[in-house]
């Protein structure tokens, strides 16, 4: 906390405790939903830029495709794929919890290692068959 | 919660948490449509995705995920706004630049979408 916050909230603990809490499964999948919300915010930068740059001539969308097939262009495009899955399918276990299901630990322990697996089988999926 | 209460959308931050669950149940299909859709798409030449923009159903259905999703990107960036900077004038600076660069990015998409959809 930096003495520069002059309003009275600014002494009190900050809301997501992160340093306090012991890590857990529970823990790492809630920050991993935002630190993926995160990275698709920027991906879906990246992906208006595709969409500029192929819009415009020949040679813009030729740089654009060396960007995209480089090994570094396709292990950021492998990553954004996770984030996608994992951001999805952990959102629908958001939405299943605000309808007051699966909200018993067990069932939050179960749907949490579901959305991993799924997670890992479906990036596998789009990235090893093509 | 009751049902209903999802309309009653009279305070902000009651809103912002119904606006954050109806973007989040339509980039469910719409988002699964774009994986499917896309898998190919990145690794396509220009006149491939000129093809591809040329049919109505995949721009229409592409423009609603885009939309839909940039509006759920600020309402996310907004969230964590919320949670981390607690300075009010601070916050409201950090999120009228992200507001501004989520903004331009959506406006050179968008420009981007129109010069594929023509040709």
């Amino acid at each position: 906390m930096t003495s520069s916050d002059n309003t009275p909230q600014a002494d009190r603990p900050l809301s997501p405790h992160l340093s306090a809490y012991r890590w857990q499964l529970t823990s790492l999948l809630s920050i991993a939903h935002r630190l993926s919300g995160v990275a698709l915010i920027i991906g879906l930068v990246a992906l208006s830029f595709w969409l500029f740059f192929l819009g415009q001539n020949a040679q813009a969308s030729a740089l654009v495709k060396i960007i995209f097939f480089s090994w570094f262009g396709k292990l950021v495009q492998i990553g954004f794929t996770a984030a996608f899955f994992y951001h999805l399918l952990n959102g629908v276990r958001h939405l299943l919890w605000d309808f007051n299901l699966g909200l018993e630990l067990p069932q939050v322990y179960r749907s949490g290692y579901i959305v991993i697996v799924l997670t890992l089988l479906l990036t596998l999926a789009v990235w090893v068959g093509t | 919660m009751k049902p209903l209460a999802l309309f009653a959308l009279h305070r902000g931050t009651t809103r912002h948490w119904a606006a954050q669950r109806v973007t989040a149940v339509l980039l469910t299909p719409l988002g699964v449509w774009f994986v499917a859709a896309s898998i190919n798409l990145f690794r396509s030449s220009r006149e491939e995705v000129v093809r591809w923009a040329d049919n109505p159903l995949s721009l229409v259905l592409f423009s609603t995920f885009f939309l839909v999703a940039y509006w759920h990107a600020a309402l996310g960036a907004t969230e964590i706004l919320t949670d981390y900077i607690h300075n009010p004038a601070r916050r409201s600076v950090v999120k009228n630049v992200i507001y501004f660069v989520l903004g331009l990015s959506l406006g050179f998409g968008l420009v981007g979408l129109f010069l594929l959809a023509r040709g």
